[in-house]
């Protein structure tokens, strides 16, 4: 396993906001292999989620080069870039980003619908999978009847559901009570081990940055192993 | 003020200012702005187009207000004009004989006017042959000079220059009278025209004691005043004098401006509805935003009285700002429009008072209470909770109070516009049907596709695919959608089909081949021949018979011996009417009581009266009506009561008899046919070999009637124009109302991996689907509701209009898809990410 799954050289962000510019990550530097699993811990604000989107390429770095499974996201386009995810890259937002119209099934299924699958086995899938993170009783809500653990558990399904090569969560547990919260990891590691999915996580949760192989802070715009 | 009020108004004016960043207040600001805008300037238009169209018809009687008398007007009423400061002038018109060619006596109609003769409109003259340019003047001839009707001249061998011997003067014809604009309609006036000034009267010596003369007095001026002189003349007038408008003395114009009128009302509803509907789609969205607020300050303690209060406030804000926008947007558009006005009917309109714009702004705040009210007050009664666990579902029970009231208050501006309950009616019933049926058929329809969707599978491509997944999940919105398009759709369509109807039915009143010629006094013996020689120059006639009598009794009861029913009858009893008969009933009658003859009815005595008769009279089917006819008293139950569409121009009578009833008395027959221009010399000839027969020409006529429908369409038009522009900006603006979620699920499905060009699909399959659908709808609905009108408000015919249809339907759909597609380039233009982050 040494094809590398992630490979970041000098990515940077800065966001011109009013007159100074802001600089959030200055030459982050990362190199991840298929089957890696890596966590990223950092104090509030100190832009965790924005590394985390530039590094999934929902985002474009102001200076750097980022390859992607293989391919060299900078040469892309954003549609270019959103084929390239597309099937291949889950993502876990920290505000969920589930459709507020769509009952939960609905919210999973999507990313199959885009794939192409068939309607009626992507609906099995979604169902399958939201099951399996607890939430079979309330397959037909909407995210508004949901609590913030339960949204938290069907954005976790929505990422499941293409079975990506590499997957981000932002906070995966950061609503969930610790038997809960367990759960969801243990289900996280689970897909790493059967399928070789590399994860890259964003996390305050001690026992989940323990279980990664690999272990990062962010701070200052730069991000150290340890 | 207390304490407590301050901090709500505070409050209120705060969340406002931070609303400027959440999009729904914009929206609900826009679509006032652009409600009271349309129907502001809307309003505006219809009343400068009304006006424009009064002065147009002033035209036809050379004054605003014509006073019919019975001699010269007395000095005590002419003192109160005077006061009241309208202009007025003394028209008399009489008849004559003029003989200066030996074998030819001329019967003809003098009208000798004063000075400032026309008040309103112009006469066309003309100093050389026919055919040779004419100019118009806005005066009255020069005493000592005559302008002669070319008829005149052709019998009497007279030319330009040539003096005219008229009784004992002697006037130098100084133009051909072409035109003149109060020339009035139908057969009345067979007689061919000599103007003159009312200094040359005395000279004639042809206005003796007992001479048959009529007098009127024409007065002009600003409506206010008009009306005073309404007040003050009516009560002194005496049996015989008359006060009328030109509408109520040229019942074609009439029937042209009633109709304008109707359709200027309807444009007027349109605009309160559109903007109804935009307002309601805003509104709902603004609560919904407002929710987390509220049950936010809920949470911070704040009590139900300190809400409403805090809720009042900002509508109170929101609509100042708002009305007060679109009232300066109504008043620079009526700027602009009045100088199109101004052009079209070549009048000057006084310049429009802000105080006319009232409706505009009550528009507005009764738009903004009854639509945005109930939205916000539902918001109000968001438990706390909400805030604690979004788990708590919106409550939606109230929904029918929104819509009620929205219905409510949509009707009560549409009766306090129009004044016309009957038009309302109609409208605020097709609103009403046409929201349910929209309802209903929109749920099937999104039902339908859900079911379609596993079946269609992946095979139009995933564009389709998430066009169809989107329509289905956001099912309630869709629908909902869907009506609003579909009701704003409706009234659009209805507006632009009734137009067309509209114009067709003046059209076809003018259409090339209405009669030009009346053939009067052929004898019973002449008929045949006559026929035959119009038939064999390929003109088509149908005579009519034609039989003089004057009305003596109603019901037995001698109309000399009751002084009420004299003056009721008037004008019916002083001359003799044409009482004519026909088998079968004419196009242009319309039978509203009673029924038409039958094989039965010949020779029996029964009669059908046209209705202006039987309003005059006080008389139904089952009364009767005696007939003096050359000393023979003839009586006949009335069987039926015809409406009469006198804009036909062809020959109408007012009492025809059961066929054979009046064969016994000696009968003229009367024909009105198109005479081409090529086909002059059939006539000249005709007249040379029966010369008792009088041709009348109203081709000239017809020239007015087809410049007053011109004038009439353009400013149709452009009203018209003006609605549907603005309902096209109301419905973008609720197109707006579903932008953010649009938005919002654009950026999650490109994160998720969606193509550009899928988006661009499925929203643009999305939208089109929505439009089609609704403008399908919308296109159903209005035809039937246009038809309800043209047959029951209008009085016109009515024709499926099918290319109209596919216009209007490609037209609505093209332009909700590529606005949907038009909110997409944001997303399209950055990253996901940022999309979403703007969207959190
Ligand atoms: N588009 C933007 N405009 C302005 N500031 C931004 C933007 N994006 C990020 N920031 C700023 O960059 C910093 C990092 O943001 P980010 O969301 O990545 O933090 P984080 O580490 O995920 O914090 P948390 O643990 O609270 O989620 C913040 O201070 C944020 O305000
Ligand atoms: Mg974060």
């Amino acid at each position: 396993m040494s094809s590398p799954a992630l490979e970041a050289v000098d990515l940077s962000k800065t966001i011109e906001s009013g007159e100074r510019a802001l600089t959030i990550l200055d030459g982050i530097e990362l190199s991840l292999n298929t089957g890696d699993t890596l966590s990223i811990v950092g104090t509030s604000g100190s832009g965790k989620s924005t590394l985390l989107a530039l590094l999934a390429g929902l985002d474009t770095p102001s200076r750097g080069k980022l390859s992607l499974l293989g391919r060299e996201m900078s040469d892309l386009d954003e549609d270019a870039r959103a084929a390239w995810r597309s099937g291949q890259v889950g993502f876990v937002f920290q505000s969920f980003q589930l459709l507020s119209g769509l009952s939960a099934l609905d919210n999973v299924t999507l990313p199959l619908e885009l794939t192409g699958a068939d309607l009626g086995e992507a609906r099995e899938t979604a169902q399958r999978l939201l099951e399996q993170v607890g939430l079979a009783h309330r397959i037909k809500h909407t995210p508004r009847q949901l609590s913030g653990g339960e949204q938290q558990r069907v954005a976790l399904a929505r990422a499941f559901a293409c079975r990506p090569k590499i997957l981000f969560a932002d906070e995966p547990t950061g609503n969930l009570d610790g038997a809960t919260g367990a759960e969801v990891i243990d289900q996280l590691f689970e897909l790493n081990a059967e399928q070789g999915t590399t994860l890259v996580l964003v996390t305050h949760d001690e026992d989940l940055a323990a279980r990664c192989a690999r272990r990062t802070r962010l701070a200052d715009g730069h991000l150290r192993e340890h | 003020m207390s304490t407590d009020r301050t901090s709500a108004v505070r409050l209120a004016w705060r969340q406002i200012g931070r609303s400027r960043r959440d999009g729904s207040a914009w929206i609900l600001l826009i679509a006032l702005v652009v409600a009271v805008a349309a129907v502001g300037a809307v309003s505006q238009m219809t009343d400068r187009v009304r006006a424009g169209m009064e002065r147009q018809g002033a035209a036809t009687l050379a004054g605003d207000l014509e006073l019919e008398l019975r001699a010269p007007l007395d000095e005590k009423r002419a003192a109160i004009l005077d006061e009241i400061g309208v202009a007025h002038h003394g028209v008399t018109v009489f008849p004559s004989v003029v003989s200066q060619n030996d074998d030819e006596i001329t019967l003809v109609s003098v009208k000798a006017v004063e000075d400032g003769y026309p008040l309103r409109g112009e006469v066309t003259l003309r100093r050389g042959d026919p055919g040779s340019p004419t100019k118009t003047v806005t005066r009255a001839p020069e005493p000592g000079t005559a302008w002669v009707a070319q008829r005149i001249l052709d019998a009497q061998q007279l030319a330009v220059g040539d003096t005219l011997h008229l009784g004992d003067a002697r006037l130098k014809i100084a133009a051909v009278l072409v035109i003149e604009p109060d020339r009035g309609q139908g057969f009345a006036n067979i007689a061919p025209r000599v103007l003159i000034r009312d200094a040359d009267v005395a000279g004639t010596g042809l206005l003796g004691p007992g001479s048959r003369a009529n007098y009127d007095e024409r007065i002009a001026g600003e409506p206010a005043a008009l009306e005073q002189v309404r007040e003050r003349l009516e009560p002194t007038l005496q049996p015989g004098e008359r006060l009328r408008t030109p509408a109520e003395s040229n019942r074609a114009l009439a029937r042209a401006l009633d109709r304008a009128d109707v359709f200027l009302d309807l444009a007027a509803l349109v605009a309160v509805v559109l903007a109804g509907v935009a307002i309601a789609l805003t509104a709902r969205q603004h609560a919904s935003s407002r929710l987390d607020e509220i049950a936010l300050l809920k949470t911070l303690g704040a009590a139900r009285g300190l809400i409403a209060r805090l809720m009042a406030w900002q509508l109170v804000f929101v609509g100042a700002i708002g009305i007060g926008l679109g009232l300066l947007v109504a008043w620079l558009a009526q700027l602009g429009i009045s100088q199109l006005i101004a052009r079209a009917f070549e009048i000057q309109l006084p310049t429009a008072s802000w105080l006319a714009l009232w409706p505009a702004a009550a528009t507005g705040a009764v738009l903004l209470a009854g639509f945005a009210w109930p939205a916000l007050a539902q918001a109000r009664a968001t438990p706390p909770a909400r805030v604690l666990a979004r788990s708590l579902a919106e409550q939606r029970g109230r929904m029918w109070l929104i819509y009620a009231a929205a219905l409510a208050s949509v009707a009560l501006l549409a009766a306090a516009a129009t004044r016309d309950i009957t038009l309302t009616a109609w409208v605020v019933g097709a609103t009403i049907g046409g929201t349910a049926v929209l309802w209903v058929v929109a749920l099937g329809l999104l039902a339908g596709i859900d079911r379609l969707r596993p079946r269609i599978g992946n095979r139009g491509g995933p564009g389709l695919r998430l066009a169809l997944s989107a329509l289905a999940r956001r099912r309630q919105a869709s629908a909902l959608q869907i009506v609003a398009f579909g009701i704003g759709l409706t009234m659009l369509f209805m507006l632009v089909i009734v137009r067309g109807d509209l114009l067709a039915g003046w059209q076809a009143d003018i259409a090339a081949d209405a009669p030009n010629r009346f053939l009067i006094n052929i004898t019973r013996e002449q008929q045949p021949a006559v026929a035959e020689r119009l038939q064999q120059a390929g003109l088509d006639a149908d005579f009519y018979p034609l039989v003089r009598g004057r009305l003596t009794a109603v019901d037995g009861t001698a109309i000399e011996d009751d002084g009420e029913l004299a003056e009721q009858a008037g004008e019916l009893t002083r001359r003799e009417l044409n009482l004519s008969w026909i088998d079968d009933l004419k196009n242009d009658n319309r039978i509203v009581a009673g029924q038409w003859f039958d094989a039965d009815d010949t020779g029996k005595p029964r009669m059908s009266i046209d209705t202006s008769v039987a309003e005059r009279l006080g008389v139904d089917v089952g009364d009767s009506l005696t007939f003096d006819i050359t000393g023979t008293p003839v009586t006949a139950t009335i069987e039926s009561i015809r409406e009469i569409d006198w804009s036909s121009l062809q020959a109408n009578f007012y009492v025809l008899f059961a066929p054979g009833v009046l064969d016994e008395f000696s009968a003229t027959y009367i024909t009105s046919l198109y005479v081409p221009d090529d086909a002059h010399g059939v006539i000249g000839a005709l007249v040379r070999e029966f010369s008792n027969i009088s041709v009348i020409d109203i081709a000239a006529i017809l020239e007015q009637l087809t410049t007053l429908i011109d004038r009439l369409s353009l400013a149709i038009e452009l009203v018209f124009g003006f609605t549907l522009a603005a309902g096209l900006v109301v419905l973008l603006a609720a197109m707006q109302a579903s932008r953010a979620e649009r938005l919002r699920e654009a950026a999650l499905l490109r994160a998720l991996g969606a193509r550009s060009s899928w988006l661009r699909q499925a929203t643009f399959g999305e939208c089109l689907l929505i439009g089609l659908c609704a403008s399908l709808l919308a296109a159903a609905i209005a035809q039937v509701t246009a038809i309800v009108l043209a047959v029951w408000v209008f009085d016109l015919g009515y024709a499926w209009r099918w290319p109209l249809w596919l216009m209007a339907i490609s037209i609505a759909t093209a332009v909700i898809a590529l606005s949907g597609l038009a909110s997409l380039r944001e997303v399209l233009r950055q990253p996901a990410w940022a999309s979403l982050r703007a969207s959190d």
